[in-house]
């Protein structure tokens, strides 16, 4: 896949995923992996910029199977800035797709 | 790679960081790195999965508006230092010295600018509490009494304020002067610097000159007062520079300081006063403004 498409729409796809409940690093690795194929080297560092613009919090919590985990959790900034990015996601989709179409059309 | 490898080469970019974060940031990777291996990948795979770990750790640090360039290993300077560089180095110093003088001079004038603004409501305040103390008397009585106050509270107040404008005035006055003095005082260290580079030209001129004239002489031609004279402004043209170097050089190792210590002034009129005539003990123009103040400040003070 187009490494700019994949930049483009990572943030919306970790802050969407993180929506519905709380995950830790390596399980939202393995859920944005489902949607797009990246690596923890791409990952890791937009958490930690989400985390430090506060659209993230973090917390520990202990676990059976090991060292306490880092969870991330969505903030109100957070929610916000994620809708803001599906609107635009979606416009900018739409507008593609019609261009798309269009030219198409065009060609027959 | 090992993990040991990965801890020391993520700890090391992130060296700018906090040992908290850092300490933070390694333990998350670690426990991936361990979850991975859990799942039946090797200890290998698991950290190739990463990337590049100077991409990585450039990621992070721009996500603490840190230069994502720390985290390489930048070769520090040598301390090698053209002569270009040198030079640049010295004007830009005159120019942060300039500029942080007119600073303090604009942060001066804000300050008297704010006073003016505030006297206004000084005044108010004074004619309100003119009519303050006029209970139990009659109501003419009263408005007499109040007028009399409010008279006799501004013409004190307007006297106080003449005072602090003149001292303001004078201590305003002083300053650009005294910012105008070392203006001239760069101004004039530049023009015997460009005297003296010409100068050394010249005589570097006068040594190819010489040079001639004795071949010439040599193969017949009657040169030899030429040559004398030559040989002559060589030798000028050496002291010259000589002293040019003495003038711009030597003066600087005593002055500098006292330049400096000019310029970093404090707010108030008082300490200003009092540095400069602390600093400026060769000089005797200086020496005379800070009487012609010290004089004043005292009149005002005693009247």
């Amino acid at each position: 896949m187009n490494v700019q498409f994949k930049k483009g729409v990572l943030e919306l796809i970790v802050l969407k995923s993180v929506i519905s409940k709380d995950m830790y690093g390596y399980e939202l690795v393995e859920e944005v992996s489902k949607v797009v194929d990246v690596n923890e080297g791409t990952i890791y560092p937009l958490l930690k910029r989400l985390t430090n613009d506060h659209h993230f919090e973090t917390y520990l919590k202990e676990s059976t199977e090991g060292p306490p985990r880092k969870y991330y959790h969505i903030t109100a900034s957070g929610i916000i800035y994620l809708d803001e990015l599906e609107k635009e996601w979606l416009e900018f989709s739409d507008k593609v797709s019609k261009f798309l179409k269009e030219k198409n059309n065009e060609k027959r | 790679m090992k993990k040991d490898e990965f801890k020391k080469i993520i700890e090391k970019n992130l060296s700018v960081l906090d040992d908290k974060e850092i300490k933070d940031i390694v333990s998350e990777y670690e426990q991936h790195i361990n979850m991975k291996m859990e799942k039946g990948m090797s200890e290998e795979a698991a950290i190739e999965d990463f990337g590049d770990l100077t991409e990585l750790t450039s990621g992070i640090l721009e996500a603490y508006h840190l230069k994502g360039n720390l985290a390489e290993d930048t070769p520090s300077s040598t301390g090698e230092k053209s002569l270009l560089d040198s030079v640049s180095n010295i004007s830009g110093e005159a120019g942060e010295m300039a500029l942080s003088g007119a600073k303090n001079l604009l942060g001066f004038c804000k300050k008297i600018v704010v006073k003016i603004l505030k006297a206004p409501g000084k005044v108010c305040n004074v004619v309100t509490d003119s009519f303050k103390d006029t209970e139990g008397k009659s109501g003419i009585g009263k408005i007499i009494y109040g007028i009399k106050k409010l008279f006799v509270s501004t013409i004190k107040f307007g006297i106080i304020c003449i005072k602090k404008c003149f001292s303001l005035a004078i201590t305003l006055c002083i300053k650009c002067f005294k910012l105008g003095i070392w203006l001239f005082k760069k101004c004039c260290k530049a023009i015997v610097a460009l005297f003296g580079l010409t100068v050394a030209f010249l005589t570097l001129g006068c040594i190819f000159l010489v040079g001639l004239l004795f071949v010439l002489s040599i193969l017949g031609y009657p040169l030899i007062g030429l040559l004398i004279a030559s040989t002559g402004m060589i030798l000028i043209g050496i002291s010259i520079v000589m002293f040019c170097y003495g003038i711009l050089f030597k003066r600087n190792a005593g002055k500098k300081n006292i330049v400096k210590s000019d310029l970093n002034d404090s707010d108030s009129n008082d300490s200003m006063i009092k540095e400069s005539s602390n600093n400026f003990t060769d000089d005797d123009s200086i020496d005379f403004e800070d009487n012609i103040v010290k004089n004043i400040q005292e009149v005002i003070a005693h009247a």
